[in-house]
């Protein structure tokens, strides 16, 4: 085996471990000034990942999961509360929540809030699932 | 006491001859977050080191739930109350005198802060008032967890204001009460805060607050001020203060000696006795999208012409002032602006072609 191939297939493990591990990887996403940070994520098909929502407004935001079509169907769907569902959490002024979600097969999906008007100011964001 | 009744029956019945705008001011919430504001009229007074802030807040005729207004402060109001029945229906007739009808055919018209400090809460006709002292945290949150829906850009609007100053007023109007009251939809409550401070700002970027970017605002701000004030940004058709930018939505529409007669009609109404024998008055009209509209306007009265950067929401300095107003100039107007630039470059030239001819 070559150097480079050695290099090559150590790097292709590391990127593997999170997913294969027992402990899911962590990512913090901010709400700030009704916005995401960060706003593009990279994930595995198959990977749990474990969220940290840190909602620093001071007004209640959600973190929604979900195709381009959910997205619009939350829009005009009515929920407050989204804490129960999966991918979903509701979060009040100031408070701290961890979601954990499973990504299914490679492709994108959106996460967004749909506080009234959140969604048309942008906040938003693309998680990018790669095979 | 005739002359008050009869002064508050004319001007009533003048206004009404008049275009009449919805008053309001602050940004207004509205139970679903959903605001309209037609137009906004203000009046910041400045005299002996107090400014004394007028407005109105309009019922807009809901008959259940509550909505309100925030308003960001320079300083600690030591009075607020209602305010005179005419004062700002008298300043929008100083400068649109009602026409008479027919007499034209044209008749258009973070950081998770402890709860803020609670200033100081008063009732005023069916307006529940408090004045906050706390970042924009804290003040959010209380009015989130008091019945304000705030929209989406609240967190960096109060963000902007509580970086300055951290004193709010915030407005809620009990819609049963008002009812109760028999107020009618278009109904306005003036009000009235006395605030020492060494110079006076009027907050104009609050007025932008839940609008989307391209709706226009529209607001009339009087000043009263003992000397020709300085203002930042400049309004056009300013006094031309060096570097300073020059704000295009908004427009000096008057600039002189307050008038023998409107001293005098301002002077008798409620809480406004205070005033001298002689003011200067200053009229600009506010006409910006909701996107440019990134500033306040700061006042200098002293006659020394230095308005604050920090006043006006400029911090950094005036070249970053003037490069945010150029930034969020939207290309429809700076399109205009060049179009009117060439158009009177080439009128000039062909008067000059037809004069050598």
């Amino acid at each position: 085996m070559t150097l480079a191939r050695a290099v090559a297939a150590l790097l292709l493990g590391a990127a593997l471990l999170p997913a294969c591990s027992g402990s899911p990887r962590t990512i913090t996403v901010d709400m700030r000034f009704s916005h995401y940070l960060p706003i593009e994520m990279q994930v595995r098909a198959g990977e749990t990942v474990r969220f940290k929502l840190v909602n620093e407004d001071p007004i209640t935001h959600e973190f929604i999961i979900g195709t381009a079509a959910q997205q619009e169907a939350h829009e005009v769907g009515r929920d407050v509360d989204h804490n129960a569902l999966p991918g979903q959490a509701s979060l009040a002024p100031g408070e701290t929540r961890t979601l954990s979600f499973t990504f299914g097969r490679a492709g994108s999906l959106i996460f967004a809030c749909h506080r009234p008007g959140h969604y048309a100011y942008g906040m938003r964001g693309t998680i990018t699932i790669a095979a | 006491m005739a002359r008050r009744l009869l002064l508050g029956c004319a001007i009533v019945c003048g206004a009404s001859l008049i275009a009449t705008p919805a008053y309001a001011c602050g940004g207004l919430i509205g139970p679903n977050g959903a605001v309209n504001l037609a137009r906004t009229t203000t009046l910041a007074a400045y005299h002996n080191g107090i400014e004394h802030y007028v407005t109105a807040f309009t019922f807009t005729g809901a008959t259940k739930g509550t909505f309100g207004s925030i308003v960001p402060l320079p300083g600690i109001p030591t009075k607020v109350e209602r305010g005179g029945d005419w004062t700002l229906q008298r300043l929008e007739r100083e400068v649109a005198p009602p026409v008479p009808k027919g007499l034209f055919l044209d008749h258009t018209g973070v950081a998770f802060a402890a709860a803020p400090e609670i200033i100081l809460q008063t009732k005023i006709d069916a307006l529940d008032i408090t004045v906050l002292k706390g970042g924009a945290f804290a003040v959010g949150t209380w009015a989130e967890q008091h019945g304000f829906n705030l929209p989406p850009d609240a967190p960096s609007v109060l963000d902007f204001y509580a970086r300055r100053s951290q004193i709010f007023m915030a407005a809620r109007f009990d819609a049963a009460a008002a009812v109760k009251r028999g107020q009618r939809a278009g109904d306005g409550t003036p009000i009235h805060l006395t605030i020492p401070t060494n110079n006076p700002w009027v907050p104009l970027r609050i007025l932008a607050l839940g609008k989307q970017g391209s709706e226009v605002i529209d607001a009339d701000v009087f000043l009263l001020t003992d000397n020709v004030p300085a203002m930042l940004p400049q309004p056009v058709g300013g006094r031309n203060l060096a570097g300073a930018p020059l704000a295009t939505g908004m427009q000096l529409v008057r600039s002189e000696r307050a008038s023998a007669s409107l001293m005098q009609d301002l002077k008798i109404d409620k809480g406004m006795g205070w005033m001298p024998k002689s003011m200067w008055l200053t009229f600009i009209r506010l006409a910006a999208p909701a996107n440019t509209l990134g500033y306040d306007l700061a006042i200098d009265a002293t006659g020394q012409n230095q308005p604050s950067l920090q006043a006006a929401g400029f911090p950094t300095g005036i070249a970053a002032a003037a490069k945010h107003i150029r930034d969020s100039l939207p290309l429809w107007l700076a399109w205009t602006a060049a179009g009117a630039l060439t158009g009177g470059l080439l009128t000039t030239m062909l008067r000059r072609r037809v004069r050598t001819a």
